[in-house]
């Protein structure tokens, strides 16, 4: 009995650093994968992270160099010099002011350069002469008649011009090989000619437009009138006419 | 087995509890790497999830997204949203044009290297008075007015080109010229006013027939008949 108690006491000494060194060993096994599952997912996101700030950093330097090339190239610049021819006093009362647009298209099949529509937008003045005008004073009736010209059309100008539709009229153009795209020259007789043509058809649909030219008679008719009475607003009683001369 | 029991019973036995002793360093390293594991795990989680959800969102993407997106799609395009209307403005005024200065321009324009052209510009600067914002003092017989303001007319039809130097034939493209042209324009326009609103002299001038013109306009509509005086508002809000 008592052999058996040693033998058995012997059994557990031997066997207990064992089983423990055994736990310690799976334990780290256990770890070592876990560390090593962990550290391949970091890795990863490092990685994603870098190429992603790569990419970009490649890309924009790239752009930019790019970009400077198009600029330089493509660069635009105007030098312009005004001279004054003459300078002249007025007396036209600009009465209305109305906006117009005009087209104009073109097709490649015409112009052998490109279809294009373009649209303008520009503001019309209607003006009367009033260095023109008869002034009619009667201090006793408190009357004041004055006889101008119709209001007229007088300036037009262009203020938005919309590029509508644009197609190159070349039969296969490729970005970049100009010899299939036409050449600037013929860019800018074409939109030269284009913004001519839509201005003139803008300012045309004024004039044609017999309201346009009623309203700048009501409109004349009212700001002198208001003008009128302000320069004699110590005569309550006062009687403006205003009456247009063809 | 012999050379085992050469060594001390009682080294055998340290040497055996020394074992999982030793095991415990790694244990204890490994640990302390683990420390972030969770977050670790998480971007991995993810960046896994991403490749997988990409590949089968792909995959359903191209054999029934494609479709129904392109029905949605033609469905809105066709749907004429973008629609817009402007409304041609009438506007009533009153304003006098005291000064026109004729004005040339002769404009050298250039785009690279490889194209320039010289224009050859008409345009009015045309100085106007605001007579809704005048004021009419019937004890001095004073009409005050708004300063002059100018404005810049150019007339595309006058247009000229004199010049034009291209170092091919094919220099450029249509396109290009084209589109430089409507923006040269722009921001010749936008330069020819600043120019103009920054001419002392011109403004001098307009200043000038503006109290000549109006003072001769009002005497004519007075029925007082006697001599009128204009001067300038003090502050003036002019606005075109």
């Amino acid at each position: 009995m008592a052999s058996h108690n040693r033998s058995t006491k012997k059994f557990v000494i031997a066997s207990l650093p064992v089983l423990l060194g055994t736990v310690m060993i799976l334990a780290s096994v256990n770890r070592f994968t876990q560390t090593v599952s962990a550290g391949a997912g970091a890795a990863q996101t490092a990685y994603h992270t870098s190429k992603d700030l790569e990419q970009q950093r490649i890309y924009t330097e790239y752009y930019e160099k790019s970009r400077a090339a198009a600029e330089k190239k493509y660069h635009t610049s105007n030098r312009a010099v005004i001279s004054i021819d003459k300078v002249r006093e007025s007396a036209e009362l600009e009465v209305l002011q109305v906006q117009a647009t005009g087209y104009s298209i073109e097709d490649k099949k015409d112009n052998h350069a490109a279809t294009s529509w373009i649209k303008v937008t520009g503001k019309g003045i209607f003006t009367v002469n009033l260095s023109a005008g008869e002034y009619l004073i009667d201090q006793e009736r408190h009357s004041v008649v004055i006889r101008i010209p119709k209001p007229q059309l007088t300036h037009f100008s262009p203020e938005n011009t919309e590029k509508m539709v644009y197609e190159d009229g070349a039969l296969n153009p490729i970005p970049e090989i100009s010899f299939l795209n036409g050449s600037a020259g013929k860019g800018t007789d074409l939109a030269q000619r284009q913004i001519s043509d839509a201005s003139m058809d803008a300012k045309a649909s004024i004039t044609s437009n017999q309201r346009f030219c009623q309203s700048a008679e009501v409109s004349a008719e009212k700001m002198i009138s208001n003008f009128v009475k302000e320069i004699n607003k110590d005569i309550p009683d006062l009687m403006v006419t205003i009456e247009f001369t063809d | 087995m012999n050379l085992l029991k050469k060594i001390p019973k009682s080294l055998r036995i340290a040497c055996l509890y020394l074992f999982p002793v030793v095991m415990l360093f790694p244990l204890f390293f490994l640990n302390n790497v683990y420390a972030n594991a969770s977050e670790i795990g998480e971007n991995l989680g993810s960046a896994a999830g991403k490749t997988v959800g990409t590949a089968i969102g792909s995959l359903q993407g191209i054999t029934k997204g494609n479709a129904a997106g392109l029905k949605d799609g033609k469905a809105e395009g066709l749907s004429a949203k973008d629609t817009t209307t402007d409304i041609m403005d009438i506007i009533e005024i009153g304003k006098l044009e005291v000064l026109v200065a004729t004005t040339t321009i002769e404009n050298f324009n250039s785009m690279g290297n490889d194209y320039a052209a010289l224009y050859l510009l008409r345009g009015d600067v045309v100085f106007t008075v605001d007579l809704l914002q005048a004021s009419f003092d019937t004890e001095t017989d004073t009409l005050y007015i708004p300063q002059p303001m100018p404005t810049c007319y150019f007339d595309p039809v006058e247009i000229q080109k004199i010049a034009e130097y291209q170092k091919t034939f094919f220099s450029g493209s249509t396109e290009d010229g084209f589109t430089e042209y409507l923006n040269s324009l722009k921001q010749l326009e936008i330069s020819f006013t600043d120019s103009i609103e920054n001419y002392d002299n011109l403004l001098a001038s307009a200043q000038t027939a503006a109290i000549h013109q109006v003072k001769q306009i009002a005497e004519n509509m007075s029925v007082n008949s006697g001599q009128i005086h204009v001067k300038f508002l003090e502050h003036t809000q002019n606005e075109r």
